[in-house]
Protein backbone atom coordinates (compact mmCIF):
# COMPACT_ATOMS: atom_id res chain seq x y z
CA UNK A 1 0.00 0.00 0.00
CA UNK A 2 1.40 3.31 -0.96
CA UNK A 3 -0.39 6.32 0.38
CA UNK A 4 -3.42 7.48 2.34
CA UNK A 5 -2.07 10.82 3.30
CA UNK A 6 1.19 12.65 3.05
CA UNK A 7 1.60 12.61 6.81
CA UNK A 8 4.00 9.67 7.31
CA UNK A 9 2.85 8.87 10.88
CA UNK A 10 -0.83 8.84 9.93
CA UNK A 11 0.08 6.76 6.90
CA UNK A 12 1.67 3.97 8.90
CA UNK A 13 -0.98 3.94 11.63
CA UNK A 14 -3.90 3.95 9.19
CA UNK A 15 -2.37 1.31 6.95
CA UNK A 16 -1.88 -1.21 9.70
CA UNK A 17 -5.17 -0.31 11.39
CA UNK A 18 -7.08 -0.81 8.17
CA UNK A 19 -5.42 -4.14 7.54
CA UNK A 20 -6.20 -5.23 11.11
CA UNK A 21 -9.83 -4.21 10.71
CA UNK A 22 -10.08 -6.02 7.38
CA UNK A 23 -8.55 -9.22 8.77
CA UNK A 24 -10.76 -9.27 11.86
CA UNK A 25 -14.03 -7.76 10.62
CA UNK A 26 -13.89 -7.94 6.81
CA UNK A 27 -15.90 -11.16 6.59
CA UNK A 28 -18.37 -10.05 9.27
CA UNK A 29 -18.90 -6.74 7.53
CA UNK A 30 -19.32 -8.38 4.13
CA UNK A 31 -21.87 -10.76 5.67
CA UNK A 32 -23.70 -7.85 7.23
CA UNK A 33 -23.76 -5.83 4.00
CA UNK A 34 -24.83 -8.90 2.00
CA UNK A 35 -27.64 -9.30 4.53
CA UNK A 36 -28.77 -5.74 3.85
CA UNK A 37 -28.50 -5.60 0.07
CA UNK A 38 -29.10 -9.29 -0.71
CA UNK A 39 -26.55 -9.18 -3.52
CA UNK A 40 -23.04 -10.56 -3.15
CA UNK A 41 -21.40 -8.48 -5.90
CA UNK A 42 -23.02 -5.26 -4.71
CA UNK A 43 -22.01 -6.14 -1.16
CA UNK A 44 -18.36 -6.53 -2.20
CA UNK A 45 -18.42 -3.18 -3.97
CA UNK A 46 -19.99 -1.53 -0.94
CA UNK A 47 -17.35 -3.13 1.28
CA UNK A 48 -14.60 -1.59 -0.86
CA UNK A 49 -16.27 1.81 -0.68
CA UNK A 50 -16.69 1.54 3.09
CA UNK A 51 -13.04 0.59 3.57
CA UNK A 52 -12.03 3.50 1.35
CA UNK A 53 -14.14 5.74 3.55
CA UNK A 54 -12.75 4.48 6.86
CA UNK A 55 -9.16 4.52 5.61
CA UNK A 56 -8.95 8.15 6.78
CA UNK A 57 -9.70 7.36 10.40
CA UNK A 58 -9.03 3.63 10.68
CA UNK A 59 -6.64 4.07 13.61
CA UNK A 60 -9.45 5.68 15.65
CA UNK A 61 -11.59 2.57 15.23
CA UNK A 62 -9.17 0.30 17.03
CA UNK A 63 -8.38 2.54 19.98
CA UNK A 64 -8.75 0.90 23.40
CA UNK A 65 -12.29 1.23 24.71
CA UNK A 66 -13.80 1.64 21.25
CA UNK A 67 -16.24 -1.03 20.15
CA UNK A 68 -14.82 -1.51 16.68
CA UNK A 69 -17.60 -3.70 15.38
CA UNK A 70 -20.32 -1.30 16.58
CA UNK A 71 -18.54 1.66 14.98
CA UNK A 72 -18.05 -0.26 11.74
CA UNK A 73 -21.68 -1.22 11.70
CA UNK A 74 -22.72 2.39 12.24
CA UNK A 75 -20.48 3.53 9.40
CA UNK A 76 -21.82 0.77 7.15
CA UNK A 77 -25.44 1.56 8.02
CA UNK A 78 -25.01 5.26 7.33
CA UNK A 79 -23.09 4.55 4.16
CA UNK A 80 -25.58 2.02 2.83
CA UNK A 81 -28.55 4.14 3.78
CA UNK A 82 -27.11 7.18 1.99
CA UNK A 83 -25.83 5.25 -1.03
CA UNK A 84 -28.85 3.10 -1.58
CA UNK A 85 -31.44 5.83 -1.23
CA UNK A 86 -33.65 6.81 -2.85
CA UNK A 87 -33.27 4.62 -5.96
CA UNK A 88 -32.83 1.37 -4.08
CA UNK A 89 -34.03 1.83 -0.54
CA UNK A 90 -32.23 -0.38 1.96
CA UNK A 91 -35.25 -0.07 4.18
CA UNK A 92 -37.34 -1.68 1.48
CA UNK A 93 -39.12 -4.69 2.88
CA UNK A 94 -37.80 -6.84 0.03
CA UNK A 95 -34.23 -6.10 0.99
CA UNK A 96 -34.69 -6.91 4.64
CA UNK A 97 -36.86 -9.93 4.14
CA UNK A 98 -36.37 -12.26 7.08
CA UNK A 99 -35.51 -15.90 6.89
CA UNK A 100 -32.89 -15.57 4.17
CA UNK A 101 -30.01 -14.26 6.19
CA UNK A 102 -28.93 -17.16 8.28
CA UNK A 103 -29.95 -20.03 10.45
CA UNK A 104 -30.16 -17.77 13.52
CA UNK A 105 -33.17 -15.95 12.13
CA UNK A 106 -35.08 -19.17 11.63
CA UNK A 107 -35.12 -19.57 15.40
CA UNK A 108 -37.19 -16.41 15.77
CA UNK A 109 -40.93 -15.93 15.53
CA UNK A 110 -42.27 -13.98 12.55
CA UNK A 111 -42.71 -10.86 14.66
CA UNK A 112 -39.24 -11.15 16.17
CA UNK A 113 -37.74 -11.66 12.72
CA UNK A 114 -39.58 -8.63 11.40
CA UNK A 115 -38.43 -6.40 14.24
CA UNK A 116 -34.87 -7.72 14.34
CA UNK A 117 -34.35 -7.52 10.58
CA UNK A 118 -35.81 -4.05 10.24
CA UNK A 119 -33.64 -2.74 13.05
CA UNK A 120 -30.44 -4.72 12.51
CA UNK A 121 -30.39 -4.80 8.71
CA UNK A 122 -32.95 -2.15 7.80
CA UNK A 123 -31.57 0.78 9.82
CA UNK A 124 -35.02 1.58 11.22
CA UNK A 125 -35.40 3.31 14.56
CA UNK A 126 -37.50 1.79 17.33
CA UNK A 127 -39.81 4.78 17.07
CA UNK A 128 -40.34 4.40 13.29
CA UNK A 129 -40.93 0.68 13.61
CA UNK A 130 -43.35 1.18 16.50
CA UNK A 131 -45.36 3.61 14.40
CA UNK A 132 -45.28 1.30 11.41
CA UNK A 133 -46.41 -1.70 13.45
CA UNK A 134 -48.79 0.38 15.58
CA UNK A 135 -47.14 -0.84 18.75
CA UNK A 136 -45.63 0.72 21.82
CA UNK A 137 -41.90 1.50 21.63
CA UNK A 138 -41.30 -0.47 24.83
CA UNK A 139 -42.90 -3.53 23.23
CA UNK A 140 -40.58 -3.22 20.24
CA UNK A 141 -37.52 -3.00 22.51
CA UNK A 142 -38.69 -5.96 24.57
CA UNK A 143 -39.29 -7.99 21.43
CA UNK A 144 -35.81 -7.07 20.19
CA UNK A 145 -34.38 -8.19 23.53
CA UNK A 146 -36.23 -11.50 23.25
CA UNK A 147 -34.97 -11.96 19.70
CA UNK A 148 -31.35 -11.45 20.73
CA UNK A 149 -31.86 -13.75 23.70
CA UNK A 150 -33.19 -16.48 21.40
CA UNK A 151 -30.24 -16.02 19.03
CA UNK A 152 -27.83 -16.12 21.99
CA UNK A 153 -29.32 -19.32 23.41
CA UNK A 154 -29.80 -20.89 19.99
CA UNK A 155 -26.10 -20.63 19.20
CA UNK B 1 -30.51 -6.27 42.05
CA UNK B 2 -31.90 -2.75 42.22
CA UNK B 3 -35.41 -2.52 40.72
CA UNK B 4 -34.38 0.38 38.54
CA UNK B 5 -31.42 -1.53 37.18
CA UNK B 6 -33.54 -4.61 36.56
CA UNK B 7 -36.13 -2.55 34.71
CA UNK B 8 -33.43 -0.85 32.70
CA UNK B 9 -31.85 -4.14 31.64
CA UNK B 10 -35.19 -5.72 30.79
CA UNK B 11 -36.42 -2.68 28.87
CA UNK B 12 -34.34 -3.65 25.83
CA UNK B 13 -32.49 -0.32 25.64
CA UNK B 14 -29.15 -2.12 25.71
CA UNK B 15 -30.22 -4.25 22.75
CA UNK B 16 -31.40 -1.13 20.93
CA UNK B 17 -27.97 0.41 21.62
CA UNK B 18 -26.13 -2.54 20.15
CA UNK B 19 -28.34 -2.76 17.08
CA UNK B 20 -27.90 0.95 16.41
CA UNK B 21 -31.54 1.86 16.94
CA UNK B 22 -31.21 3.78 20.19
CA UNK B 23 -31.74 7.54 20.23
CA UNK B 24 -28.95 9.89 21.32
CA UNK B 25 -30.58 10.27 24.78
CA UNK B 26 -30.88 6.51 25.15
CA UNK B 27 -27.24 6.08 24.17
CA UNK B 28 -26.21 8.56 26.84
CA UNK B 29 -28.40 6.78 29.37
CA UNK B 30 -26.80 3.43 28.51
CA UNK B 31 -23.28 4.82 28.92
CA UNK B 32 -24.19 6.53 32.17
CA UNK B 33 -25.92 3.46 33.64
CA UNK B 34 -22.99 1.30 32.59
CA UNK B 35 -20.64 3.51 34.57
CA UNK B 36 -22.86 3.51 37.64
CA UNK B 37 -24.03 -0.09 37.90
CA UNK B 38 -21.82 -3.19 37.57
CA UNK B 39 -24.88 -5.30 36.62
CA UNK B 40 -25.49 -3.05 33.62
CA UNK B 41 -21.79 -3.19 32.76
CA UNK B 42 -21.95 -6.98 32.92
CA UNK B 43 -25.02 -7.14 30.68
CA UNK B 44 -23.39 -4.61 28.33
CA UNK B 45 -20.27 -6.76 27.99
CA UNK B 46 -22.31 -9.91 27.41
CA UNK B 47 -24.35 -8.22 24.69
CA UNK B 48 -21.20 -6.86 23.09
CA UNK B 49 -19.93 -10.43 22.78
CA UNK B 50 -23.31 -11.68 21.51
CA UNK B 51 -23.44 -9.08 18.74
CA UNK B 52 -19.90 -9.96 17.73
CA UNK B 53 -20.78 -13.67 17.72
CA UNK B 54 -23.83 -12.92 15.58
CA UNK B 55 -21.64 -10.96 13.17
CA UNK B 56 -19.20 -13.87 12.96
CA UNK B 57 -22.03 -16.34 12.40
CA UNK B 58 -23.38 -14.34 9.47
CA UNK B 59 -19.88 -13.61 8.10
CA UNK B 60 -19.17 -14.15 4.42
CA UNK B 61 -15.47 -14.70 3.63
CA UNK B 62 -14.30 -12.05 1.18
CA UNK B 63 -13.08 -13.46 -2.15
CA UNK B 64 -9.32 -13.61 -2.60
CA UNK B 65 -8.07 -10.38 -4.08
CA UNK B 66 -10.66 -8.16 -2.42
CA UNK B 67 -8.02 -6.65 -0.17
CA UNK B 68 -5.90 -5.88 -3.23
CA UNK B 69 -8.87 -4.08 -4.79
CA UNK B 70 -9.33 -2.03 -1.62
CA UNK B 71 -5.61 -1.33 -1.52
CA UNK B 72 -5.55 -0.27 -5.16
CA UNK B 73 -8.53 2.04 -4.68
CA UNK B 74 -7.05 3.59 -1.56
CA UNK B 75 -3.72 4.15 -3.32
CA UNK B 76 -5.53 6.55 -5.62
CA UNK B 77 -6.56 8.73 -2.70
CA UNK B 78 -3.78 11.11 -1.83
CA UNK B 79 -4.81 13.56 0.80
CA UNK B 80 -2.94 16.79 1.02
CA UNK B 81 -2.32 18.66 4.28
CA UNK B 82 -4.53 21.73 4.44
CA UNK B 83 -2.56 24.82 3.47
CA UNK B 84 -2.97 28.01 5.41
CA UNK B 85 -3.17 31.22 3.35
CA UNK B 86 0.12 33.09 3.50
CA UNK B 87 0.33 36.87 3.76
CA UNK B 88 1.18 38.53 0.43
CA UNK B 89 4.86 39.07 -0.25
CA UNK B 90 6.32 40.76 -3.27
CA UNK B 91 8.66 38.14 -4.68
CA UNK B 92 9.24 39.61 -8.11
CA UNK B 93 12.83 40.53 -7.22
CA UNK B 94 13.65 37.14 -5.83
CA UNK B 95 12.18 34.78 -8.35
CA UNK B 96 15.42 34.42 -10.28
CA UNK B 97 17.27 33.33 -7.16
CA UNK B 98 14.74 30.72 -6.23
CA UNK B 99 15.37 27.05 -6.69
CA UNK B 100 14.26 25.50 -9.99
CA UNK B 101 10.57 24.49 -10.05
CA UNK B 102 9.77 21.09 -8.58
CA UNK B 103 8.21 18.44 -10.81
CA UNK B 104 4.42 18.30 -10.69
CA UNK B 105 4.46 14.91 -8.98
CA UNK B 106 4.17 14.11 -5.31
CA UNK B 107 7.11 12.18 -3.99
CA UNK B 108 5.83 9.24 -2.02
CA UNK B 109 8.33 7.32 0.02
CA UNK B 110 6.92 3.83 0.08
CA UNK B 111 7.55 0.40 -1.27
CA UNK B 112 5.42 -0.50 -4.23
CA UNK B 113 5.65 -3.04 -7.00
CA UNK B 114 3.77 -0.78 -9.45
CA UNK B 115 4.94 2.24 -11.36
CA UNK B 116 3.11 5.17 -12.86
CA UNK B 117 3.86 6.63 -16.25
CA UNK B 118 2.50 9.51 -18.28
CA UNK B 119 -0.65 8.84 -20.30
CA UNK B 120 1.13 9.89 -23.53
CA UNK B 121 3.03 6.62 -23.39
CA UNK B 122 -0.11 4.68 -24.26
CA UNK B 123 0.23 5.85 -27.92
CA UNK B 124 3.82 4.61 -27.95
CA UNK B 125 2.71 1.28 -26.54
CA UNK B 126 -0.11 1.09 -29.08
CA UNK B 127 2.35 1.82 -31.93
CA UNK B 128 4.77 -0.81 -30.63
CA UNK B 129 1.93 -3.30 -30.36
CA UNK B 130 0.73 -2.62 -33.95
CA UNK B 131 4.29 -2.76 -35.32
CA UNK B 132 4.88 -6.06 -33.54
CA UNK B 133 1.77 -7.46 -35.22
CA UNK B 134 2.96 -6.22 -38.64
CA UNK B 135 6.39 -7.82 -38.11
CA UNK B 136 4.76 -11.04 -36.99
CA UNK B 137 2.54 -11.11 -40.10
CA UNK B 138 5.56 -10.34 -42.31
CA UNK B 139 7.61 -13.06 -40.65
CA UNK B 140 4.86 -15.61 -41.21
CA UNK B 141 4.47 -14.48 -44.84
CA UNK B 142 8.20 -14.75 -45.60
CA UNK B 143 8.46 -18.06 -43.80
CA UNK B 144 5.68 -19.49 -45.97
CA UNK B 145 7.25 -17.97 -49.12
CA UNK B 146 10.57 -19.49 -48.20
CA UNK B 147 9.05 -22.88 -47.59
CA UNK B 148 7.24 -22.73 -50.94
CA UNK B 149 10.48 -21.76 -52.73
CA UNK B 150 12.34 -24.66 -51.12
CA UNK B 151 9.66 -27.07 -52.20
CA UNK B 152 9.89 -25.70 -55.75
CA UNK B 153 13.68 -26.12 -55.76
CA UNK B 154 13.35 -29.69 -54.50
CA UNK B 155 10.80 -30.39 -57.22
CA UNK B 156 13.05 -28.90 -59.92
CA UNK B 157 16.05 -30.88 -58.66
CA UNK B 158 14.03 -34.04 -58.83
CA UNK B 159 12.86 -33.25 -62.35
CA UNK B 160 16.47 -32.54 -63.33
CA UNK B 161 17.64 -35.86 -61.91
CA UNK B 162 14.89 -37.69 -63.76
CA UNK B 163 15.83 -35.88 -66.97
CA UNK B 164 19.51 -36.80 -66.55
CA UNK B 165 18.61 -40.44 -65.96
CA UNK B 166 16.40 -40.67 -69.08
CA UNK B 167 18.86 -38.81 -71.41
CA UNK B 168 21.67 -41.47 -71.63
CA UNK B 169 19.16 -44.17 -72.64
CA UNK B 170 17.91 -42.06 -75.56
Amino acid sequence: MKSFTNNPHALTKNESALRTIFNRYGAALLGYIAGVVNDRIKAENYLIEIFKHISRFADELILPGVNTWLRLQQVAKNFLYKSAQPANSVADSKLVSPGQKNKCLNLLTTEQQHIFCNIYYGHKSVQALAQEMQKDEDDIRRCLREALSVIRNGQ
Amino acid sequence: MDNRVKQFIESGILEAYFTGSATAEEEQEVLSMKQQYPEVQQEFNALEQDILKLADLTAVPPPPGLWNRIEADIDDIILRTPQQPQPYQDRTHHYQQQAPPQPAYIEVDAQNTHMRIHKAWRWVFAAVFILSKIFLAAAIYFYLENRQARENIQELKQQLRQAQQTEPRS
